[in-house]
């Protein structure tokens, strides 16, 4: 299997490149997180999972998105349950009917901060799944630690990849910048950016920050936003998704690190 | 206050994007503080263009 069927083939359904590369027990986990957390966050907001959709797609695209939700993001890497979970979708054509169905996904669910991050973080844990499938699709080096895995350790706690990679002084660097932040971008606007319902598009790149989400998601998501606004709550919604692509960068110099390393001790 | 938030947020962006390039932390701050400073004067050199673009064409 080359390394990009690999990938193509985790995101269609996790675990299924591993099965074939043989790697069974591998890949029954990888369903069992990726599925159990994308169904587990679906039970609890139902259809008000597609208020995450980052746009209307055009009319050309509309009928493609009726099937696949492309702009379901960070969900859509996990292409197999979020076509079940659309296909599942209550999509009557009577217009009254719709009108009542489009009210159901704008009305608030309970727990609903706890349903988005389970399934956000079902696409995301599907592509570190997929990093590990392409990893051993192409057969590098044998490395001291798993590369996805320390990807992944990043993605909860920033520098924590690192930490494992033995390159401690850069980890606490690294990772003290990204939760600073982070941290930052909470303060400023008084601890009220972090929630999905309310402003989808910056969700996505703070969903990059696996544990930023989690604690102020579940913590502070549930707070009621003050009126007059927080005179810097369009700052503090930039800076906590800037810290969120920060952690990607992390992400990936966590994997390279580990890559690299194993590269230079095979080389003879 | 905007400033300072500027000037920090700059700093911990440059630390993630030097980090890239070394494996220990003295080069990391050494080399981030230095961007840091290089993006500050450009960013100050761009509002000046722009303050004087305003204060030519548009006041």
């Amino acid at each position: 299997m080359t390394p990009v069927n690999a990938i193509l083939l985790t995101l269609l359904l996790p675990g299924s490149a591993h099965c074939v590369l043989g790697k069974p027990v591998r890949g029954v986990v990888a369903l069992l997180m990726c599925v159990g957390m994308f169904f587990a966050g679906w039970a609890i907001l139902g259809d008000r999972l597609f208020h995450g959709v980052l746009f209307e797609p055009f009319a050309f695209l509309a009928h493609l998105a009726r099937f696949v939700p492309f702009n379901l993001l960070p969900e859509a890497p996990n292409f197999g349950c979020t076509v079940v979970a659309n296909l599942l979708r209550d999509m009557p054509d009577n217009p009254a009917a719709m009108n009542e169905a489009l009210r159901l996904v704008r009305l608030p669910r309970e727990m609903e901060h706890l349903g988005f991050f389970l399934t956000s973080a079902s696409g995301l844990v599907t592509c570190f799944w997929a990093a590990d499938a392409q990893t051993l699709a192409s057969a590098p080096p044998p490395a001291r630690q798993n590369r996805a895995l320390v990807a992944g350790m990043s993605w909860i706690l920033p520098g924590s990849g690192h930490y494992m990679a033995g390159q401690r002084d850069k980890a606490y660097l690294m990772g003290g910048a990204v939760i600073l932040m982070f941290l930052i971008g909470l303060i400023v606007s008084d601890f009220v950016t972090v929630d999905r319902g309310l402003h989808n598009a910056y969700w996505i790149p703070q969903s990059l920050f696996g544990g930023g989400i989690l604690a102020s998601g579940l913590g502070l998501g549930a707070l009621e936003i003050p009126d007059p606004i927080p005179q810097r709550y369009s700052l503090g919604c930039t800076l906590t998704a800037v810290a969120g692509l920060m952690n990607l960068v992390v992400m990936i110099d966590a994997y390279t690190v580990v890559d690299t390393a194993a590269r230079k001790e095979a080389t003879p | 206050m905007r400033l300072v938030i500027y000037a920090v947020a700059m700093f911990l962006i440059m630390v993630v994007y030097t980090g890239q390039h070394y494996d220990n932390a003295g080069d990391i701050l050494r080399d981030s503080v230095r961007k840091t400073g290089k993006f500050l004067a450009w960013t100050g050199i761009l509002v000046l263009v722009m303050e004087l673009c305003f204060w030519l064409f548009i006041d």
